[in-house]
């Protein structure tokens, strides 16, 4: 699925399935855990897996022929993942996530909101050439 | 995938043979899986969650629903064996606070019943 364009890069198109989601959260948590350790590579696969899932679900709205891009680039001890869609203008940023006193209301959603936000050091998200990009470093 | 293994003291051992990651797909397969499963004669249930090697928000929510199953019926559900990782995000979330998280093993757990 993703290629690594040199030994500090990782770059995959993948469709919009929740099956390709959790194929490529799997392989940038191989590509990290092997350069920077399981804890950030854990890092990595989640905010992956969270920010695609919701692309799928509310972006494109589970139609399985749109794609997604997934980029990773190493930069000394951190990493810039920058994830791109072609779906209408989402910002995740901008919908509140879940309060955490409130556990018995997590099952309805807002914890992948929360987690992406909280698991990134940097986050920016902008709408250019028809598609969302949100830039995240870890 | 996974099994419900029946112990002395209405204990039982949730568990699966192979590693996994608790993500989408699994995650609905593990509440159906569970929904199946009779637990009548049980007073604790034991997640041995040794082998959840990655877990996302779908898979944290299949918890929760177990979770909240189990404990509306007046039994008790620990959760043991949890990673680092998967501990740090559950903790991340406070979850630490709705979930009971043991670090030993299930048959330690169910010794001290």
């Amino acid at each position: 699925m993703g290629n690594m364009t040199n030994t500090e890069s990782y770059r995959a198109t993948i469709s919009s399935t929740l099956d390709a989601v959790d194929d490529v959260s799997a392989e940038v948590y191989s590509f990290i855990a092997k350069r920077s350790g399981n804890e950030l590579a854990f890092r990595a696969g989640l905010l992956v897996i969270e920010i695609c899932t919701n692309i799928v679900k509310y972006g494109y709205e589970k139609s399985p022929d749109e794609k997604i891009w997934v980029s990773i680039d190493k930069n000394n001890s951190s990493y810039t993942i920058l994830i791109e869609d072609e779906s209408k203008p989402f910002n995740p940023l901008e919908y509140e996530h879940i309060d955490l006193d409130k556990t018995d209301k997590f099952e309805r959603g807002g914890m992948g909101i929360f987690l992406i936000k909280s698991l990134s050091k940097d986050i920016n998200y902008n709408y250019s050439e028809g598609k969302n990009k949100l830039t995240i470093t870890i | 995938m996974f099994y419900l293994e029946k112990r002395d003291k209405g204990a039982a051992i949730i568990s699966s043979e192979e590693e996994f990651r608790l993500t989408g797909k699994i995650s609905a397969e593990l509440k159906e899986w569970f929904k199946k499963q009779r637990l009548d004669s049980l007073e604790t249930i034991i997640f041995d969650c040794q082998n959840i090697i990655f877990i996302d928000s779908m898979g944290i929510a299949s918890i929760i629903s177990i979770y909240k199953s189990i404990t509306s019926s007046g039994k008790q559900m620990l959760l043991s064996g949890l990673r680092k990782e998967v501990k740090d995000i559950l903790t991340l979330l406070k979850l630490d606070k709705l979930f009971v998280m043991d670090d030993r093993k299930p048959e330690e757990i169910i010794k001290d019943l």
